[in-house]
C-alpha cells in the first residue's frame, strides 16, 4: 500500500466532506443538475408566461406585421403582427404539457399491460399481438387519421402521440418482468411469506423503474418533436393555440423576410429536448445503485 | 466432530414429510421427480440431505414451503406436516403466514436472492413487519439486532447498504438474517455454501450451528458437501434419482455406509481418507448417470451404476429397511445393506 497516496486521498475525501451537500451533489451529477437547471428554466418561463409575455400571444396587429426585434417587440413580429416572445413562451405551455403528458400516459399504460404480459401466459400472447399490430401502423398516419377523425384539440394530439409510444413501453416493461420475475429474490421474496400484490410493488416495479424513468424521459422528449412537427404538417395542435410547431408553420412561408419566427421556436424546442434528455440520462445514473459513484 | 444425537426418547417431530411424491408434468412425459421419500426433522435437529445434482433434493425443500408452481410440479402423494398441520392440503393464506415466518428458507446464491434497489434494512424490516406486525421504527431496529447477530460489523451502518455494497459473504449473512428475523422454526438451507469460497463457508457454517444451538432452529441442510454434513449434521439423508436410499445417524453413515451409492459418494470425497483403498491418489468417481426420471423404475434405479449389483437388483425395487437388527435407525435401500453393514462387501 503506497501510503503517501492514501494519505492524499484521505486528505481529499476531507475536503470534499466540508464541501456544501448540493455542491457535492452537483459535482457528482453534473448532466443531471445541468438538465434540470435548464428544464427548471424553461418550465418556470412556461409557467409564469402571462406575467413575463410584453403581449397576447394571439393579439394581431397588422401595421407591425413581420418587425424586426426592438425593445417594444424583443424578438420581433411574425406576419399577422403577433409578437414572437409571447407567443414563444405560450408554446412552452403547449409542449411540456404534450410532452409530460405522452410520457405518463405511455408509462403509466405501459407498466400495467406489460407487467400483466409478463405474468399471465394467456394475456401475454393476446397483448403482445395487439402491440405488434399496433406497431406496424406508422405513428405519423395514425396521428394525421386520427386528427382528421376528430376533431383536433391538446388532447387528441397527446393520444395521437401516445399510441405508438405505448407498445414501445409495453415490450420494455414485458421483456424486464420476464427477467425480473425469474430472480432469486422474487422467489425468496414469496419464501418469506410476501403475498403476490405485494411481491409485485415492492419487488418487480421498482426493479423496472430506473429503466423504464429513462425510456420515458425519451419519450417525452420525443413526444415535443413529434407535436412540433405534427402541428408544422397541420395536423397537430388547433392553429389558433401558440405552439412552436405552428409558429415555424407559420414562419415557413416568410422565412426570408423574418428568419425569426421560425428561429426562436426551434431553439426553445432544442433546448426543451436537450434538457429533458440530460435529466433522463443524469437519473438513470443516480438512480441506479449498480452504477459506481464518483468520489 | 458431531454434535451429539439428541436422545433416543419419542420427541414428537416438528416437520414430517411422509411419502412424497412429487412430479412434473411436460410435453414429452412425466417426470418423477421426488418418489416416495419419508424423513422427520425433530426440534433443534440438524438434518443433512445430500446427494448429487438432479436427485430431487431441492425440489423437496422446496415442496415444504409449497413454492414449485401449479403447473408443472404435482403433488402426486404423501403429506408434509409441519407440527401435526397438513401442508400439502394448507391454504394458500396459510402457507404465507408459515412462509418466512415459522418455516423459513435460505437460497444458494447470495448473489441474486436480495432484491438489489432495497436496501439491506428494507429488506429485513419488511419481513417483520409482514409477520410479526412491528412498526418501522421497531422492524428497523430488530434489523440492526439481527445483522448483529450474524456477525457483520458495524450493523446499524450497514442496514443503508443495497446488497451489491455487501461481499457474497456477508450477503449470505444477510440472508440468514433475513430468514431467521421471525425466529422460525424449521430453517431451509438449500445449498447455502455453494456459491461460497471455503473459508467463507466454513463461517457461515459455523454461524448456523450456533444460531440453531442459541434459537433452538431445526435446520434441514440440503448440500452436495459431505465434509459439510461430517461437521454439522445430526442426521443424514441420501437421496438418488428421487429416492431416498440410505438415512442413518451422521456417524453411522460415515462409519460404515451401507448403500453402494452412499460409499461411492464417499469414495468420491477428497482429502478425507474413508474410502476404502486409501493408498489411491485419483478420486473414485461413480461411473454412470442418473437415469431418466420418465420411466417408472423397475428395478433399484442405482442398479445400472453399482458394482455391487445382482440379477434381483434390476427386477425388484428394494425396500427401505434398517440395516440391521441392532440399527433400526439405519435404513438402507439396497439387497446388499445387510451385507455391507457387516463388512462383508467389498
Amino acid at each position: 500500500m503506497d501510503t503517501p497516496m492514501i494519505s492524499r486521498l484521505e486528505q481529499r475525501i476531507e475536503r470534499l466532506r466540508q464541501q456544501p451537500r448540493a455542491i457535492r451533489f452537483a459535482a457528482r451529477n453534473p448532466v443531471l443538475v445541468a438538465g434540470s437547471l435548464l428544464l427548471l428554466g424553461i418550465l418556470l418561463l412556461a409557467l409564469f408566461a402571462p406575467w413575463i409575455a410584453s403581449h397576447d400571444p394571439t393579439e394581431m396587429n397588422v401595421i407591425e406585421r413581420l418587425k424586426p426585434p426592438s425593445a417594444e417587440f424583443l424578438l420581433g413580429t411574425d406576419a399577422l403582427g403577433r409578437d414572437i416572445f409571447s407567443r414563444t413562451l405560450y408554446g412552452a405551455r403547449v409542449s411540456l404539457l404534450v410532452g409530460v403528458s405522452v410520457a405518463l400516459l405511455s408509462a403509466l399504460i405501459g407498466i400495467f399491460v406489460g407487467t400483466v404480459a409478463g405474468f399471465n401466459r394467456l394475456a401475454d400472447k393476446l397483448i403482445m399481438r395487439v402491440m405488434d399490430g399496433m406497431m406496424a401502423i406508422p405513428g405519423i398516419l395514425l396521428a394525421v387519421a386520427l386528427m382528421t377523425l376528430i376533431h383536433a384539440s391538446i388532447s387528441t394530439v397527446v393520444i395521437a402521440i401516445a399510441l405508438p409510444e405505448i407498445p414501445r413501453v409495453v415490450r420494455l416493461v414485458r421483456s424486464l418482468v420476464l427477467t425480473i420475475r425469474e430472480q432469486p429474490y422474487i422467489q425468496a421474496a414469496q419464501a418469506m411469506g410476501t403475498r403476490f400484490p405485494l411481491v409485485l410493488i415492492r419487488h418487480v416495479i421498482p426493479n423496472l423503474l430506473t429503466p423504464l424513468i429513462v425510456q420515458a424521459s425519451f419519450i417525452w422528449a420525443s413526444a415535443m418533436i413529434f407535436e412540433a412537427y405534427l402541428s408544422f404538417l397541420g395536423a397537430g395542435t388547433p392553429p389558433e393555440v401558440p405552439s412552436w410547431g405552428n409558429m415555424m408553420a407559420e414562419g415557413r412561408s416568410v422565412v426570408q423576410l423574418a428568419f425569426g419566427i421560425i428561429l426562436y421556436p426551434g431553439i426553445f424546442l432544442g433546448l426543451t429536448v436537450l434538457a429533458v434528455n440530460l435529466v433522463g440520462d443524469g437519473l438513470r445514473d443516480l438512480l441506479d445503485p449498480r452504477i459506481a459513484r464518483k468520489l | 466432530m458431531t454434535t451429539p444425537h439428541p436422545d433416543q426418547s419419542p420427541v414428537a417431530p416438528i416437520l414430517a414429510v411422509e411419502d412424497l411424491c412429487i412430479a412434473f408434468v411436460s410435453r414429452d412425459g412425466i417426470v418423477r421427480a421426488v418418489d416416495g421419500v419419508s424423513w422427520q426433522l425433530r426440534p433443534a435437529e440438524m438434518l443433512g440431505i445430500v446427494g448429487e445434482s438432479g436427485c430431487g433434493k431441492s425440489v423437496t425443500a422446496m415442496s415444504v414451503l409449497k413454492l414449485l408452481p401449479g403447473p408443472p410440479a404435482m403433488y402426486s402423494s404423501g403429506s408434509i406436516r409441519f407440527r401435526g398441520e397438513e401442508l400439502l392440503t394448507a391454504s394458500e393464506a396459510r402457507m404465507r403466514q408459515l412462509r418466512g415466518n415459522a418455516i423459513s428458507m435460505i437460497f444458494q446464491d447470495p448473489m441474486t436472492s436480495l432484491n438489489p434497489v432495497l436496501t439491506i434494512g428494507e429488506q429485513i424490516a419488511e419481513v417483520l413487519i409482514l409477520h410479526q406486525n412491528l412498526s418501522k421504527r421497531a422492524a428497523w431496529n430488530r434489523a440492526g439486532e439481527m445483522l448483529d447477530l450474524v456477525g457483520i460489523p458495524d450493523p446499524r451502518q450497514r442496514l443503508r447498504d443495497y446488497p451489491h455494497q455487501f461481499s457474497g459473504g456477508m450477503r449470505q449473512r444477510a440472508m440468514i438474517s433475513l430468514a431467521l428475523a421471525c425466529n422460525p422454526a424449521v430453517l431451509i438451507a438449500d445449498e447455502p455454501t455453494t456459491a461460497l469460497d471455503v473459508t467463507i463457508q466454513a463461517q457461515i457454517m459455523e454461524l448456523l450451528a450456533r444460531l440453531r444451538r442459541e434459537m433452538g432452529t431445526a435446520i434441514v441442510l440440503i448440500t452436495h458437501d459431505l465434509g459439510v454434513v461430517a461437521e454439522c449434521c445430526d442426521r443424514v439423508v441420501v437421496m438418488y434419482a428421487g429416492n431416498k436410499v440410505e438415512e442413518a445417524d451422521v456417524s453411522a453413515l460415515f462409519s460404515r455406509p451401507c448403500h453402494p451409492y452412499t460409499r461411492g459418494l464417499l469414495a468420491a470425497m477428497p482429502g478425507l481418507d474413508v474410502a476404502a483403498d486409501a493408498g489411491h491418489r485419483r478420486l473414485a468417481e461413480i461411473p454412470g448417470m442418473l437415469p431418466s426420471l420418465k420411466q417408472a423404475a423397475v428395478g433399484c434405479r442405482f442398479a445400472p451404476r453399482c458394482a455391487a449389483a445382482q440379477e434381483r437388483c434390476h427386477g425388484t425395487i428394494p425396500e427401505l429397511a434398517p440395516v440391521a437388527r441392532e440399527a433400526p435407525d439405519h435404513l438402507a435401500a439396497c439387497f446388499r445393506a445387510g451385507e455391507a453393514y457387516r463388512g462383508e462387501l467389498a
